[in-house]
């Protein structure tokens, strides 16, 4: 059970890095926005932290436990 | 007064570039290079690393002894290099090669990562070569890593290192042409393509080839990852776990291939016991004539007669077609040396050429040094015969690199070459002993000739006219 779990939570990292990798601004190397994201992946537990805060929106919406605009009640 | 001339395959960081001047190697630095590098000699692990020769020694140089006010651009100093004896690029390097080289790129890392700081890139090209110990050029590629920073350099890793290894290690295919017809490298996209369902269950084609061809296709241009990382806290720790982890999948990539054509010749080959004993005599006498700064080993194989060669020469450069058996001379010459050989993948007849921007960023084979000694033993049957380079031509050549010469002729009557013509028609009429003697005394002065196997092979030391 625990390996699924662990396999869904892998599937959802990546594919809010597929939705939402970008190319970066500056030295004379172009990092690739793919290959940074990656770098999250592959930087053990702390990686897996950031790419967690970076997206928590986007992970809580894939599980829909987050409300849309449309559905604010004050809106 | 000569001008300081700048290195022509330089130019990509604009923070540094390599230049000559009087004979010596230097490095100007910008501004923000030169801060760096002012952080840089205060750091341990750069004094150790450069004491083990794993880095190129470095060390401050006048302005003035550099010429550096006569090189154009607005540069703040200049350092001044030890000399490379001979510029070798990675699609000249056997696997084991580029591999030490892949973990010499990643130990770097991770050890200026333990002091703040980081190679801005990877390339393969910062990589040289003392014989078999490789050395790291490029001292303007450390910066102090910017805290939430990612490591620039992965994806030049992954195209330049790891990706040629892994197609080697696990599909067998050579990497040395690719490399050679593609500067940058092999991209993720390619390599994974090549690689099947099968490979990504070995370690570094899941991550660093799959999916980082998937993320690539999936990049959104618009918008900056790297401000996201640096507000979210990209940390230094994730870029070591990151290279410790490549350092295990690379240390433990191995090609499995343990036959070639040619690299079991030393054992193979047709010569018994006497004149072996012979050609040795013949060619240590040689060699020994003088001292040499720069011998050629053509077709040297596992570099039986380069390490005779390099007890009378400076450096030797010990090239053969066949890549693993330069493997095997990469691989004995690291565990017992000499330390003055050069092991490297090359075909004459398809040498390597100029490359790159203007093709000046990468030499050919010949502008990189001219050697004054020559070895082509057991070679020119398979360039006229195999490669079909017609004798005066291949003659005109070894004579324009204006070097003593030690060569054999292996005649049409030895079983080598009636091996090479088995399934030919015989249209090499200027490959006979008279006609090669002939053209041979032209463009050189014969000094020795011994003939071997009953006159069916011979040797030749000669020296240019």
């Amino acid at each position: 059970m625990q390996r699924v779990m662990q396999r869904w939570f892998f599937f959802l990292l990546v594919s809010s890095g597929l939705a939402l990798v970008a190319v970066p601004a500056r030295a004379y190397l172009d990092p690739a926005s793919g290959s940074m994201f990656l770098q999250l992946l592959l930087g053990g537990v702390a990686g897996v932290a950031v790419v967690v805060k970076l997206y928590w929106h986007k992970l809580l919406g894939l599980f829909g436990m987050k409300r849309g605009e449309h559905d604010d009640p004050a809106a | 007064m000569t001008t300081p001339r700048l290195e022509p395959g330089s130019f990509r960081d604009r923070e540094g570039r390599v230049f000559y001047y009087q004979g010596r190697v230097f490095r100007a630095l910008s501004r923000r290079a030169f801060e760096s590098w002012q952080g840089l000699r205060e750091t341990r692990f750069f004094a150790r690393l450069m004491d083990e020769g794993r880095i190129v020694a470095t060390r401050p140089a006048q302005a003035s002894d550099a010429g550096l006010e006569a090189l154009s651009g607005d540069w703040a100093a200049a350092l001044e290099h030890e000399r490379i004896p001979f510029v070798s690029y990675p699609y000249e390097w056997s696997f084991s090669m580029l591999r030490d080289a892949a973990l010499l790129q990643l130990e770097l890392l991770d050890a200026a990562l333990e002091e703040g700081f980081i190679l801005k890139d990877a390339s393969s090209y910062n990589v040289q070569w003392q014989g078999a110990r490789p050395v790291f050029i490029d001292v303007a590629s450390f910066e102090r890593w910017t805290a939430g920073d990612p490591w620039a350099g992965y994806l030049q890793f992954c195209q330049l290192f790891l990706y040629p290894l892994l197609l080697t290690a696990y599909r067998d295919l050579p990497f040395q042409p690719w490399l050679r017809g593609a500067i940058d490298g092999i991209p993720p996209a390619d390599c994974n393509r090549i690689l099947g369902w099968r490979d990504r269950l070995r370690p570094g084609v899941l991550t660093d080839v799959w999916l980082q061809a998937r993320l690539h296709a999936a990049a959104d241009s618009d918008r900056s990852l790297r401000s996201e990382l640096r507000r979210a806290g990209f940390r230094k720790e994730m870029i070591v776990h990151n290279v410790r982890r490549l350092k295990k999948v690379v240390g433990k990539l191995a090609w499995r291939r343990t036959a070639s054509e040619w690299a079991d010749y030393a054992d193979a080959n047709s010569y018994d016991g006497e004149n072996r004993e012979v050609k040795e005599r013949f060619v240590r006498q040689a060699v020994s004539e003088r001292r040499w700064r720069l011998a050629w080993d053509l077709g040297a194989n596992t570099g039986i007669f380069s390490r005779l060669a390099a007890e009378h020469a400076d450096y030797v450069v010990a090239l053969d077609v066949d890549h693993l058996a330069v493997d095997r001379h990469y691989r004995e010459l690291k565990a017992r040396g000499p330390g003055n050989v050069l092991p490297l993948v090359g075909n004459l007849a398809d040498a390597s050429p100029a490359l790159g921007w203007r093709h000046r960023e990468r030499q050919a084979l010949g502008e990189r040094g001219r050697p004054d000694l020559v070895l082509a033993l057991a070679l020119i049957h398979h360039l006229v015969i195999t490669a079909n380079i017609p004798l005066p031509e291949l003659l005109d050549w070894l004579a324009g690199l204006g070097s003593h010469l030690v060569i054999e002729l292996v005649t049409k009557q030895d079983p080598m070459v009636r091996k090479l013509l088995r399934n030919k028609e015989d249209r090499y009429h200027d490959y006979e002993t008279p006609a090669f003697e002939a053209g041979l005394g032209e463009r050189f002065e014969v000094l020795r000739r011994e003939p071997l196997h009953h006159g069916t092979r011979v040797l030749y030391f000669a020296r240019p006219r």
